[in-house]
């Protein structure tokens, strides 16, 4: 029975190769063009083919895609005015594009032989740095040295600050790590996972006859992860998004 | 009370009707409610695993890189870590507080309707 079957190999890691598409290499700087980029980019057109062409009739009564378009949009608009406030709608293009980004990737990713992108801690990791210099970078501009009072809360005794700056300058730095490695790691384990599941079903139907019930259980256990990964993906984009406008608000109001 | 015959039937039936389904759609409301709660109250607790551990991470590389520069070995190490898990604790604390908040909001904004339909 099992020769039947060419040998199963099971390499769950095997899909977050990165591979060249195009070799690129500008003045000693490898900038190959891989198919992370080309994943990336595919997820940005069709964030912007899909809202461009939802809004394209802007309808007083709007059809069915317009009102998803309508309900992305009120739904990230709430997620800021809740986190940071009416002054924080001021970053609302910015965490909009960033929670699309991060939605098309990661539903993308769970479209079969398609590469997650997020999976990868060097693009959440990017993203992540990018959030954290934007809210460095405002507050300082803001609030001047007065942005440096977030290490400082008021109102503690003298003596406790030389305990309290230090925990809160590392939970500071702590943040752009949480953002990017909660998001990498929950992409990772979960397409592992599905990965393992799927695999093992193939294998144990190869293993012979009697291993089929086993194999349904696997393959069942494989479908309710699938469902999990998509409420994951969603979920974690939602959570990197709603954290920025939770720092973005640190960086508006430091002395809270 | 029998003069008033099948009209006041009717009347009540369309009454009983019309409460039935307020009451239908205050539990689907509350249901809808309390699915948004549950989601973000899951988008909250898969924050503070990693949160904690990194806390400790960062608290530690800070330390060492204080000893690599000043000499100090395993001191800055074993103190910066021990901040770190201060630092981890304190961040808890925060969302714990944070979400407390939310909840006194939450518990006082569904308790006004339900003491409305109480009353009626």
């Amino acid at each position: 029975m099992t020769f039947l079957l060419p040998s199963v190999e099971i390499d769950p890691i095997h899909q977050f190769k990165v591979t060249k598409w195009l070799d690129l290499n500008i003045g000693g700087v490898d900038l190959s063009f891989t198919n992370a980029s080309g994943f990336m980019l595919l997820g940005v057109v069709l964030a912007i083919a899909f809202f461009g062409y939802a809004a394209q009739k802007g309808l007083l009564v709007p059809s069915r895609l317009q009102s998803m378009a309508e309900i992305g949009y009120g739904f990230v608009a709430d997620m800021v005015r809740s986190a940071a406030g009416e002054e924080g709608l001021k970053f609302f293009p910015f965490v909009f594009t960033l929670f699309f980004f991060l939605f098309f990737a990661n539903m993308m990713g769970m479209v079969p032989y398609a590469f997650t992108t997020t999976s990868h801690v060097i693009v959440t990791g990017a993203l992540a740095l990018l959030v954290i210099s934007i809210v460095i970078g405002y507050g300082f501009y803001k609030n001047g040295l007065k942005f440096l009072k977030l290490f400082a809360p008021s109102g503690a005794p003298f003596l406790i600050y030389f305990l309290l700056v230090p925990i809160e300058v590392i939970s500071f730095f702590a943040r752009p790590l949480t953002l990017s490695l909660r998001l990498f790691a929950n992409m990772l384990a979960g397409h592992i996972m599905l990965k393992l599941f799927a695999g093992f079903a193939v294998t144990l139907i190869g293993a012979g006859i009697v291993y089929i019930p086993v194999a349904i259980l696997a393959f069942s256990m494989g479908v309710a992860l699938n469902a999990l990964e998509f409420l994951v993906a969603g979920l974690q984009a939602y959570v990197f998004a709603i954290l920025t406008c939770v720092y973005l608000n640190d960086a508006m109001h430091p002395s809270h | 009370m029998s003069s008033e015959g099948p009209d006041d039937l009717g009347e009540r039936i369309a009454k009983a009707k019309a409460a039935h389904e307020a009451r239908e759609a205050e539990k689907w409301r509350k249901a809808d409610q309390a699915d948004e709660a549950n989601i973000s109250a899951g988008a909250y607790a898969l924050r503070f695993g990693i949160e904690f551990a990194v806390s400790i991470l960062v608290g530690g590389f800070f330390g060492w890189l204080i000893d690599y520069f000043a000499g100090t070995k395993p001191w800055g190490l074993l103190i910066g870590g021990c901040f770190g898990i201060a630092a981890g604790i304190r961040a808890i604390m925060r969302a714990y507080r944070e979400l407390n908040a939310q909840a006194l909001k939450l518990t006082q904004g569904q308790s006004a309707p339900t003491d409305g339909t109480e009353d009626e």
